[in-house]
Protein backbone atom coordinates (compact mmCIF):
# COMPACT_ATOMS: atom_id res chain seq x y z
CA UNK A 1 0.00 0.00 0.00
CA UNK A 2 3.03 2.69 0.85
CA UNK A 3 4.63 1.67 -3.03
CA UNK A 4 0.74 2.93 -3.87
CA UNK A 5 0.86 6.28 -1.97
CA UNK A 6 4.32 6.84 -2.77
CA UNK A 7 4.98 6.36 -6.56
CA UNK A 8 2.60 6.96 -9.36
CA UNK A 9 0.74 4.15 -9.83
CA UNK A 10 -2.84 4.91 -10.94
CA UNK A 11 -2.18 7.94 -12.58
CA UNK A 12 -2.08 6.39 -16.06
CA UNK A 13 -5.81 5.55 -14.94
CA UNK A 14 -6.52 8.39 -13.63
CA UNK A 15 -5.43 10.46 -17.08
CA UNK A 16 -7.59 7.77 -19.15
CA UNK A 17 -10.05 8.29 -16.97
CA UNK A 18 -10.44 12.36 -17.83
CA UNK A 19 -9.42 11.26 -21.19
CA UNK A 20 -11.97 8.94 -21.70
CA UNK A 21 -14.67 11.52 -19.67
CA UNK A 22 -13.63 14.80 -21.84
CA UNK A 23 -13.72 13.17 -25.10
CA UNK A 24 -16.76 11.38 -24.17
CA UNK A 25 -18.39 14.66 -23.58
CA UNK A 26 -17.32 15.87 -26.75
CA UNK A 27 -18.70 13.00 -28.60
CA UNK A 28 -21.77 13.53 -26.72
CA UNK A 29 -22.24 16.59 -27.92
CA UNK A 30 -21.39 15.90 -31.52
CA UNK A 31 -23.95 13.36 -31.69
CA UNK A 32 -26.64 15.32 -30.00
CA UNK A 33 -25.73 17.39 -32.31
CA UNK A 34 -26.55 15.25 -35.43
CA UNK A 35 -29.45 14.13 -33.88
CA UNK A 36 -30.99 17.70 -33.32
CA UNK A 37 -29.88 18.43 -37.45
CA UNK A 38 -31.34 15.13 -38.21
CA UNK A 39 -34.73 15.50 -36.23
CA UNK A 40 -35.55 19.69 -37.29
CA UNK A 41 -34.55 18.37 -41.20
CA UNK A 42 -37.22 16.06 -40.35
CA UNK A 43 -39.41 18.24 -39.45
CA UNK A 44 -39.15 20.62 -41.92
CA UNK A 45 -39.65 18.19 -44.72
CA UNK A 46 -43.38 16.88 -43.14
CA UNK A 47 -44.10 20.89 -42.99
CA UNK A 48 -43.23 21.24 -46.88
CA UNK A 49 -44.89 18.19 -47.54
CA UNK A 50 -48.03 19.35 -45.05
CA UNK A 51 -47.78 23.03 -46.81
CA UNK A 52 -47.96 21.42 -50.75
CA UNK A 53 -51.00 19.14 -49.59
CA UNK A 54 -52.87 21.85 -48.21
CA UNK A 55 -52.03 24.50 -50.91
CA UNK A 56 -52.90 21.41 -53.91
CA UNK A 57 -56.29 20.41 -51.27
CA UNK A 58 -57.26 24.60 -51.63
CA UNK A 59 -56.71 24.38 -55.70
CA UNK A 60 -58.83 21.53 -56.16
CA UNK A 61 -61.41 23.28 -53.89
CA UNK A 62 -60.82 26.35 -56.27
CA UNK A 63 -61.61 24.55 -59.02
CA UNK A 64 -64.63 22.29 -57.89
CA UNK A 65 -66.15 25.34 -56.79
CA UNK A 66 -65.95 26.74 -60.41
CA UNK A 67 -66.94 23.35 -62.04
CA UNK A 68 -70.04 23.14 -60.05
CA UNK A 69 -71.04 25.92 -62.28
CA UNK A 70 -73.65 27.71 -59.96
CA UNK A 71 -73.22 30.80 -57.82
CA UNK A 72 -72.79 29.91 -54.74
CA UNK A 73 -74.77 31.66 -51.71
CA UNK A 74 -73.56 35.09 -51.71
CA UNK A 75 -75.36 38.42 -50.87
CA UNK A 76 -77.51 39.13 -53.42
CA UNK A 77 -77.45 35.43 -55.40
CA UNK A 78 -79.16 32.83 -53.00
CA UNK A 79 -78.00 29.32 -54.68
CA UNK A 80 -76.14 27.06 -53.03
CA UNK A 81 -73.84 26.18 -50.06
CA UNK A 82 -70.51 26.81 -50.60
CA UNK A 83 -69.12 23.27 -50.82
CA UNK A 84 -66.41 21.44 -48.09
CA UNK A 85 -64.39 19.33 -50.07
CA UNK A 86 -61.97 16.17 -48.76
CA UNK A 87 -58.98 15.59 -50.32
CA UNK A 88 -55.92 13.23 -49.49
CA UNK A 89 -52.93 13.68 -51.12
CA UNK A 90 -50.79 10.05 -51.73
CA UNK A 91 -47.63 9.05 -50.03
CA UNK A 92 -44.27 10.20 -51.51
CA UNK A 93 -41.04 8.93 -50.64
CA UNK A 94 -39.92 9.99 -47.11
CA UNK A 95 -43.83 11.42 -46.50
CA UNK A 96 -47.31 10.10 -45.79
CA UNK A 97 -50.24 10.96 -47.30
CA UNK A 98 -52.05 13.90 -46.05
CA UNK A 99 -55.94 13.86 -45.46
CA UNK A 100 -57.51 17.46 -45.59
CA UNK A 101 -60.35 18.98 -45.04
CA UNK A 102 -61.17 22.30 -47.24
CA UNK A 103 -63.89 24.34 -45.78
CA UNK A 104 -64.95 27.55 -47.92
CA UNK A 105 -67.31 30.54 -46.98
CA UNK A 106 -67.96 33.48 -49.15
CA UNK A 107 -67.54 37.08 -48.19
CA UNK A 108 -68.68 40.32 -49.06
CA UNK A 109 -67.40 41.45 -52.39
CA UNK A 110 -67.62 44.74 -53.37
CA UNK A 111 -68.49 44.58 -56.95
CA UNK A 112 -71.64 42.87 -58.47
CA UNK A 113 -70.85 39.92 -60.03
CA UNK A 114 -67.54 39.37 -58.39
CA UNK A 115 -67.54 36.78 -55.12
CA UNK A 116 -65.01 37.08 -52.78
CA UNK A 117 -64.65 33.47 -51.18
CA UNK A 118 -62.46 32.00 -48.11
CA UNK A 119 -60.96 28.70 -48.05
CA UNK A 120 -59.28 26.89 -45.41
CA UNK A 121 -57.66 23.61 -45.38
CA UNK A 122 -57.67 21.81 -42.32
CA UNK A 123 -56.45 18.09 -40.89
CA UNK A 124 -58.96 16.08 -41.45
CA UNK A 125 -61.50 15.19 -39.13
CA UNK A 126 -61.66 18.81 -38.27
CA UNK A 127 -64.84 20.48 -38.39
CA UNK A 128 -66.09 22.82 -40.41
CA UNK A 129 -66.73 25.44 -37.65
CA UNK A 130 -63.38 24.66 -35.90
CA UNK A 131 -61.84 25.46 -39.73
CA UNK A 132 -63.50 28.15 -40.82
CA UNK A 133 -66.34 29.85 -39.73
CA UNK A 134 -69.09 33.05 -40.63
CA UNK A 135 -71.22 31.03 -43.62
CA UNK A 136 -74.11 32.32 -42.50
CA UNK A 137 -73.00 36.50 -42.28
CA UNK A 138 -70.84 36.14 -44.97
CA UNK A 139 -68.16 36.79 -43.07
CA UNK A 140 -65.11 34.27 -43.66
CA UNK A 141 -62.72 33.70 -39.94
CA UNK A 142 -60.45 31.07 -39.81
CA UNK A 143 -59.73 29.08 -37.10
CA UNK A 144 -56.99 28.07 -35.53
CA UNK A 145 -56.96 24.85 -36.91
CA UNK A 146 -56.87 26.18 -40.46
CA UNK A 147 -52.97 25.08 -42.27
CA UNK A 148 -53.70 27.44 -44.76
CA UNK A 149 -56.16 30.22 -45.96
CA UNK A 150 -56.70 31.35 -49.30
CA UNK A 151 -58.77 34.59 -50.55
CA UNK A 152 -60.49 34.48 -53.62
CA UNK A 153 -62.49 36.06 -56.03
CA UNK A 154 -64.37 34.67 -58.26
CA UNK A 155 -65.81 37.12 -61.50
CA UNK A 156 -68.96 35.66 -62.67
CA UNK A 157 -69.07 37.93 -65.70
CA UNK A 158 -66.49 37.97 -68.91
CA UNK A 159 -63.66 40.17 -68.40
CA UNK A 160 -64.75 43.76 -69.07
CA UNK A 161 -68.51 42.99 -68.95
CA UNK A 162 -69.95 44.80 -65.60
CA UNK A 163 -73.27 43.59 -66.08
CA UNK A 164 -75.33 40.59 -68.07
CA UNK A 165 -76.31 40.99 -71.62
CA UNK A 166 -75.86 39.45 -75.23
CA UNK A 167 -72.20 39.60 -74.97
CA UNK A 168 -72.15 39.18 -71.16
CA UNK A 169 -73.65 36.14 -70.29
CA UNK A 170 -73.48 35.10 -66.26
CA UNK A 171 -71.00 32.28 -66.39
CA UNK A 172 -70.20 31.87 -62.87
CA UNK A 173 -66.40 31.64 -61.87
CA UNK A 174 -65.57 32.69 -65.64
CA UNK A 175 -62.07 33.60 -63.59
CA UNK A 176 -60.32 33.61 -60.65
CA UNK A 177 -57.84 36.04 -58.73
CA UNK A 178 -56.18 34.61 -55.85
CA UNK A 179 -55.37 38.06 -53.55
CA UNK A 180 -54.17 36.46 -50.19
CA UNK A 181 -52.42 33.33 -49.48
CA UNK A 182 -51.39 32.52 -45.97
CA UNK A 183 -49.63 29.36 -44.95
CA UNK A 184 -47.90 30.57 -41.86
CA UNK A 185 -49.84 28.32 -39.44
CA UNK A 186 -47.99 25.21 -41.10
CA UNK A 187 -45.34 23.61 -38.81
CA UNK A 188 -42.34 22.05 -39.16
CA UNK B 1 -1.12 17.85 -8.41
CA UNK B 2 0.74 16.53 -11.64
CA UNK B 3 3.93 18.33 -10.45
CA UNK B 4 3.99 16.57 -6.55
CA UNK B 5 3.16 13.13 -8.93
CA UNK B 6 6.03 14.36 -11.12
CA UNK B 7 8.61 15.09 -8.26
CA UNK B 8 6.86 11.74 -6.94
CA UNK B 9 8.10 9.64 -9.73
CA UNK B 10 11.22 11.58 -10.12
CA UNK B 11 11.76 10.70 -6.37
CA UNK B 12 10.53 7.20 -6.20
CA UNK B 13 12.57 3.94 -7.67
CA UNK B 14 11.90 3.38 -11.39
CA UNK B 15 9.73 0.33 -11.14
CA UNK B 16 8.83 -2.05 -13.02
CA UNK B 17 6.30 -3.73 -11.08
CA UNK B 18 3.39 -5.56 -12.28
CA UNK B 19 1.19 -3.43 -10.06
CA UNK B 20 2.29 -0.46 -12.40
CA UNK B 21 2.07 -2.51 -15.95
CA UNK B 22 -1.09 -4.14 -14.55
CA UNK B 23 -2.59 -0.42 -14.33
CA UNK B 24 -1.08 0.62 -18.08
CA UNK B 25 -2.60 -2.83 -19.41
CA UNK B 26 -5.90 -1.80 -17.73
CA UNK B 27 -5.47 1.73 -18.68
CA UNK B 28 -4.78 0.86 -22.63
CA UNK B 29 -7.52 -1.29 -21.99
CA UNK B 30 -9.83 1.40 -21.07
CA UNK B 31 -8.44 3.83 -23.44
CA UNK B 32 -8.65 0.98 -25.85
CA UNK B 33 -12.65 0.17 -25.70
CA UNK B 34 -13.62 3.59 -25.14
CA UNK B 35 -11.72 5.12 -28.13
CA UNK B 36 -13.01 2.51 -30.45
CA UNK B 37 -16.70 3.78 -29.03
CA UNK B 38 -15.95 7.03 -29.74
CA UNK B 39 -14.67 6.64 -32.91
CA UNK B 40 -17.67 4.57 -33.85
CA UNK B 41 -19.89 7.90 -32.44
CA UNK B 42 -18.03 10.18 -34.56
CA UNK B 43 -17.92 8.27 -37.53
CA UNK B 44 -21.91 8.10 -37.37
CA UNK B 45 -22.17 11.58 -36.78
CA UNK B 46 -20.19 12.41 -39.45
CA UNK B 47 -22.38 10.24 -41.83
CA UNK B 48 -25.31 11.71 -40.22
CA UNK B 49 -24.33 15.15 -40.68
CA UNK B 50 -23.84 14.06 -44.14
CA UNK B 51 -27.10 12.26 -44.59
CA UNK B 52 -28.22 15.50 -43.08
CA UNK B 53 -26.96 17.81 -45.54
CA UNK B 54 -28.25 15.81 -48.11
CA UNK B 55 -31.61 16.07 -46.75
CA UNK B 56 -31.57 19.78 -46.43
CA UNK B 57 -29.99 20.15 -50.34
CA UNK B 58 -33.24 17.72 -51.18
CA UNK B 59 -35.38 19.92 -48.99
CA UNK B 60 -34.21 23.15 -51.30
CA UNK B 61 -34.03 21.64 -54.54
CA UNK B 62 -37.77 20.23 -53.99
CA UNK B 63 -39.31 23.37 -52.94
CA UNK B 64 -37.46 25.39 -55.89
CA UNK B 65 -38.05 22.82 -58.57
CA UNK B 66 -41.67 22.59 -57.25
CA UNK B 67 -41.94 26.38 -56.81
CA UNK B 68 -41.08 26.90 -60.32
CA UNK B 69 -43.24 23.79 -62.37
CA UNK B 70 -46.08 25.70 -60.42
CA UNK B 71 -45.17 29.09 -61.28
CA UNK B 72 -44.38 28.12 -65.32
CA UNK B 73 -47.92 25.61 -65.64
CA UNK B 74 -50.37 27.69 -63.40
CA UNK B 75 -49.16 30.88 -62.36
CA UNK B 76 -47.46 32.77 -65.17
CA UNK B 77 -49.36 34.79 -67.83
CA UNK B 78 -49.02 32.74 -70.74
CA UNK B 79 -49.35 29.49 -68.53
CA UNK B 80 -48.07 26.07 -69.38
CA UNK B 81 -51.46 24.65 -68.84
CA UNK B 82 -52.75 21.88 -70.82
CA UNK B 83 -55.74 20.01 -69.79
CA UNK B 84 -55.08 16.26 -68.94
CA UNK B 85 -51.74 16.79 -69.96
CA UNK B 86 -50.33 13.59 -69.25
CA UNK B 87 -46.34 15.30 -68.13
CA UNK B 88 -45.25 18.36 -68.36
CA UNK B 89 -41.73 19.83 -69.57
CA UNK B 90 -40.37 22.30 -66.73
CA UNK B 91 -37.70 24.00 -67.20
CA UNK B 92 -35.14 23.70 -64.20
CA UNK B 93 -34.39 26.89 -61.85
CA UNK B 94 -30.81 27.95 -62.65
CA UNK B 95 -29.97 27.52 -58.29
CA UNK B 96 -30.34 23.75 -58.72
CA UNK B 97 -27.33 21.59 -56.94
CA UNK B 98 -25.20 20.10 -59.32
CA UNK B 99 -25.00 16.10 -59.10
CA UNK B 100 -28.52 15.71 -58.18
CA UNK B 101 -31.12 14.54 -60.45
CA UNK B 102 -34.75 15.81 -60.83
CA UNK B 103 -37.40 13.84 -62.27
CA UNK B 104 -41.42 15.05 -62.95
CA UNK B 105 -43.88 12.82 -62.51
CA UNK B 106 -46.75 12.01 -64.64
CA UNK B 107 -49.86 13.69 -63.85
CA UNK B 108 -53.23 12.32 -61.73
CA UNK B 109 -56.44 14.15 -62.40
CA UNK B 110 -58.72 14.52 -59.36
CA UNK B 111 -61.76 12.81 -60.18
CA UNK B 112 -64.52 14.67 -58.01
CA UNK B 113 -67.28 12.16 -56.62
CA UNK B 114 -69.77 14.39 -53.98
CA UNK B 115 -67.48 15.91 -51.44
CA UNK B 116 -64.42 14.34 -51.78
CA UNK B 117 -63.07 12.01 -54.64
CA UNK B 118 -59.61 10.69 -55.57
CA UNK B 119 -56.60 11.12 -57.86
CA UNK B 120 -57.18 8.45 -60.91
CA UNK B 121 -54.56 7.83 -64.30
CA UNK B 122 -58.02 8.60 -66.61
CA UNK B 123 -58.63 12.36 -66.90
CA UNK B 124 -62.24 12.75 -66.40
CA UNK B 125 -62.17 16.37 -68.27
CA UNK B 126 -60.01 18.94 -69.70
CA UNK B 127 -60.33 21.10 -66.14
CA UNK B 128 -59.41 18.15 -63.47
CA UNK B 129 -56.90 19.41 -61.40
CA UNK B 130 -53.71 17.43 -61.69
CA UNK B 131 -51.71 15.85 -59.35
CA UNK B 132 -47.81 16.30 -60.23
CA UNK B 133 -44.85 14.64 -57.85
CA UNK B 134 -41.23 15.86 -58.31
CA UNK B 135 -38.63 13.80 -56.77
CA UNK B 136 -35.06 14.56 -56.26
CA UNK B 137 -32.23 12.63 -55.88
CA UNK B 138 -29.02 13.63 -54.19
CA UNK B 139 -25.37 11.88 -54.93
CA UNK B 140 -25.54 9.18 -52.60
CA UNK B 141 -29.00 8.25 -53.42
CA UNK B 142 -31.16 10.07 -51.14
CA UNK B 143 -34.68 10.69 -52.60
CA UNK B 144 -37.07 12.86 -51.52
CA UNK B 145 -40.52 13.87 -53.11
CA UNK B 146 -43.05 16.04 -53.13
CA UNK B 147 -46.51 15.85 -54.71
CA UNK B 148 -48.13 19.30 -55.51
CA UNK B 149 -51.33 19.89 -57.26
CA UNK B 150 -52.00 22.38 -60.48
CA UNK B 151 -55.24 23.55 -61.49
CA UNK B 152 -56.59 25.55 -65.21
CA UNK B 153 -55.28 28.69 -64.57
CA UNK B 154 -57.55 31.50 -64.95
Amino acid sequence: MSRLRNDDDGGVLVLAVIFVFVVGLLGGAIATFASASLTQTSSLGKGRTQEYAAEGAIQVAIQRVRDLNTVATAPGYGGTACPTTSVTIPATTGALSTSLTVVCVVGQASVPFQRKIVFAACPSGTSDVNCLSGQATFTPVPKAAALVVATTLYYDLPNGCTTVGSSCALTPGTSVDISGWDASAVTG
Amino acid sequence: MLYAMIRARLRAEPSDSGDTLLEVVISSAVVGIAAVALIGALLTSITASSEHRSLTVNDTALKSYADAAVQQIQRQASANWQGCAASYTVTAPTNMPSNYSVALSGAQYWTGSGNSGSWTSSCPGATAPQLLTVTVTSPTQVATSVSFVVRKPT
